[in-house]
């Protein structure tokens, strides 16, 4: 089972193929930029942004999450207005094995009911917890970007580690939602906390 | 025969073979065993490296995608327990390496990214390019290079065959000498009974049997011809000894006869000897005797005449008629010691043979015997032309007598005739002289040729009995043959040779 022709595939995506390309190159280029300024924390969010699209592939939901093969894949965004616009157009016409991406942006946990990534932005401070107390249970992998690790009740969070978005990964919360994280993510996560450190 | 000379052939040849046996097979077999390797090789090693590379790229995907290149290291350095790997390396999307691996003490060298998947084989080494997808994105690509070591591993597969081969050799060439006492001793020993019968001609050798095989049999077979060969070299030497036996048996005979020849020869000369001395013992004596005889014979006569003379008329008539038959008597007598004495003589005068005309000698003969007795009318015919070869004086007397004869024989017939004439017959010449006048009894015919044998009276037809005798003397000396046949009162007709056809011309040509 071969993956299809380089030449084949740049064909058939064509010019959605030279955008992504295009927009890796931009990312790539400001990662490598070693101080964050305000400006710079956009590229952060857009880096984190194609991050959290990425996250798709290597997470597993729940039997019973979706209820159809091509029920969409659900990115809620809570407090980051503009990672939400960058997301929206990474993964515009793009899938998550096999199911659409839809990006929605969240004033409050209401409609947590149909989402599956939910990015909770620092703008959220205050009531984080709240907010990852109402997603406890559910299959919802809760995306944060804390610095201070104690206070995480999320499964990932993102953290800048020499000048590059990194993220650490708490598992035990992630066996509490049921849901199962891919090795290979974890192989590239900055730290795996297996248990709580309470 | 030559003498059976082996050197060892078999033994070389069945070495040979086993050796060349051996080596072939192992060679095909080391042959397909090393091909077999070597694709074995190929193939697994292409597809661990295909598996090595796809495993890098699925470990790496995550670290490309979260732009983790430590992890990518990370993963690429796990191939450190692998040293065929030399080097592996991934690169980002757009073809800037992402992370890389070398093995220790290899120089980076990466190289320039192919736009295909593959792998590529370039003499040592084989290069192997993967990109990395997911769902339709490309999010890099994975490249290793490893070693390819397919010619180290042809060297040292054939090295192994080699060593393998040389050891299978040794092998053989040990195995072969335990193998050729069960083949070629049970050969060698037929050959070595074979050589042994030629040179010593013994055939009461025996090859043994060692084996039941094919060579058993020859070994049977050979046996059985040699049993064949004894018996019939005994026979031949028993039918050898008795024909030397015969012949020996029958050159002894031949010795026995020859001897038994000679004896006879000498006995036969020593007899021939005494009968010629006898015989000259006795001419000597007959021609004594009749020469002494004549004396006295002449002095009867003289004085019996001289008495007739002188007495004359004085005598009386009767005995005139005394002296008469006196004188008529010795004269006979006389006549008879001259025939005597001539009969003698033929054995002691020799043979002068010479070219002769019988026509003329019998005409002569006719003619002295007309004037002789000029009263008798007798019809003589004589061929003409009759040639022979002989002694001229003693064949006028042969024919004197035998026309002699012929004519006192027809003195009492009436119409006489007397012919001369030749017959031929194989090649001979027969003469003969017949007449018509008294003839004789043929049962009287063996006594003719005798001296003093006489078939008629003398009063009938006078003679002496010796004429017939001085003719087969003659005759005889002449190497002929006389004979005669008559029917009596009808003639008689007297034959004779001269001499063989061979002697004839022989004489002629002296």
């Amino acid at each position: 089972m071969h993956p299809p022709d380089y030449r084949a595939t740049r064909a058939r995506t064509g010019k959605t193929f030279l955008a992504y390309v295009a927009g890796l190159v931009l990312i790539l280029v400001l990662t490598m930029v070693n101080t964050v300024y305000p400006q710079e924390r956009v590229l952060e969010h857009q880096v984190k942004a194609a991050f959290l699209y990425k996250f798709g592939n290597y997470i597993d939901w729940p039997e019973g999450t979706f209820e159809s093969e091509d029920d969409p894949l659900t990115i809620g965004v809570i407090g980051a207005d503009d990672l939400a616009e960058g997301l929206r157009e990474i993964v515009r016409d793009k899938t998550i094995k096999g199911r659409p991406v839809v990006v929605r942006t969240l004033e409050s946990t209401d409609s947590l009911q149909t989402t599956h990534i939910l990015f909770i932005g620092r703008a959220t401070r205050s009531y984080l917890n709240s907010v990852i107390a109402s997603t406890r249970g559910k299959p919802i992998v809760t995306v944060t970007e804390t610095e201070d690790p104690l206070a995480q009740g999320g499964i990932i969070n993102f953290i800048i580690d020499n000048d590059k978005v990194r993220f650490d990964i708490e598992l035990a919360a992630a066996n509490t939602s049921n849901i199962k994280i891919s090795a290979r993510l974890l192989g590239v996560a900055r730290k795996v906390i297996t248990a709580t450190s309470s | 025969m030559k003498p059976i000379e082996f050197l060892n052939p078999i033994r070389r040849k069945m070495l040979a073979t086993m050796m060349a046996t051996t080596a072939i097979a192992l060679l095909v077999a080391g042959g397909t065993m090393l091909i077999l390797d070597l694709r074995t090789y190929h193939n697994n090693w292409i597809k661990d490296i295909s598996a090595q590379i796809e495993l890098l790229g699925l470990s790496s995907m995550a670290a490309l995608q979260f732009d983790d290149p430590a992890v990518a290291q990370e993963n690429l350095s796990l191939l450190r327990i692998r040293p065929e790997f030399q080097a592996a390396a991934i690169y980002d999307p757009h073809g800037k390496l992402f992370a890389s691996y070398v093995r220790d003490g290899l120089i980076p060298d990466f190289p320039r990214i192919p736009e295909n998947d593959g792998i590529q084989i370039n003499g040592g080494t084989i290069d192997a390019f993967r990109r990395i997808i997911q769902g339709n994105q490309i999010l890099g690509l994975v490249f290793i290079r490893a070693d390819y070591k397919l010619t180290q591993n042809l060297l040292k597969g054939l090295g192994i065959v080699a060593v393998v081969i040389v050891i299978a050799l040794l092998v053989a060439m040990l195995i072969s000498g335990w193998l050729q006492s069960f083949l070629i001793n049970p050969i060698l020993a037929i050959a070595d009974v074979a050589r042994e019968v030629v040179t010593k001609r013994d055939f009461s050798l025996r090859a043994r049997k060692m084996s039941n095989d094919e060579i058993g049999a020859l070994a049977e077979a050979f046996n059985s011809m040699l049993e064949e060969i004894e018996s019939r070299t005994d026979e031949l030497e028993t039918s050898n000894k008795v024909l030397e036996k015969e012949v020996s048996e029958r050159r002894k005979a031949e010795e026995e006869i020859r001897r038994l020849n000679q004896d006879l020869d000498i006995r036969v000369q020593k007899r021939t000897a005494e009968l010629e001395a006898a015989n000259k013992e006795l001419e000597s004596f007959s021609y004594s005797v009749s020469h002494d005889l004549r004396t006295p014979l002449r002095a009867i006569d003289g004085f019996s005449r001289v008495l007739a003379d002188d007495l004359g008329d004085n005598l009386s008539e009767n005995a005139k008629l005394y002296i008469g038959k006196v004188r008529d008597s010795t004269q006979r007598m006389g006549q008879l010691i001259e025939d005597l004495l001539n009969l003698s003589k033929l054995s002691r005068t020799d043979l002068r043979p010479n070219p002769l005309d019988l026509s003329v000698i019998a005409q002569e003969v006719v003619d002295n015997l007309r004037q002789s007795s000029s009263d008798r009318e007798v019809d003589v015919s004589i061929w003409d032309d009759m040639k022979a070869t002989g002694d001229a004086r003693l064949i006028r007397v042969v024919f004197e007598n035998l026309l002699g004869n012929a004519w006192k024989f027809t003195s009492k017939t009436g119409n006489p005739r007397i012919e001369i004439g030749t017959i031929q017959e194989e090649n001979k010449s027969i003469y003969f002289v017949r007449d018509n006048g008294a003839g004789f009894d043929m049962d009287y015919a063996d006594k003719l040729f005798r001296v003093f044998q006489r078939l008629h009276g003398q009063s009938e037809f006078p003679g002496t009995g010796v004429g017939l005798a001085t003719v087969q003397r003659i005759i005889h000396r002449h190497g002929g043959r006389i004979w005669a046949n008559s029917t009596p009162g009808k003639g008689a007709a007297f034959f004779f040779t001269l001499t063989d056809s061979g002697n004839t011309r022989g004489q002629e040509s002296i």
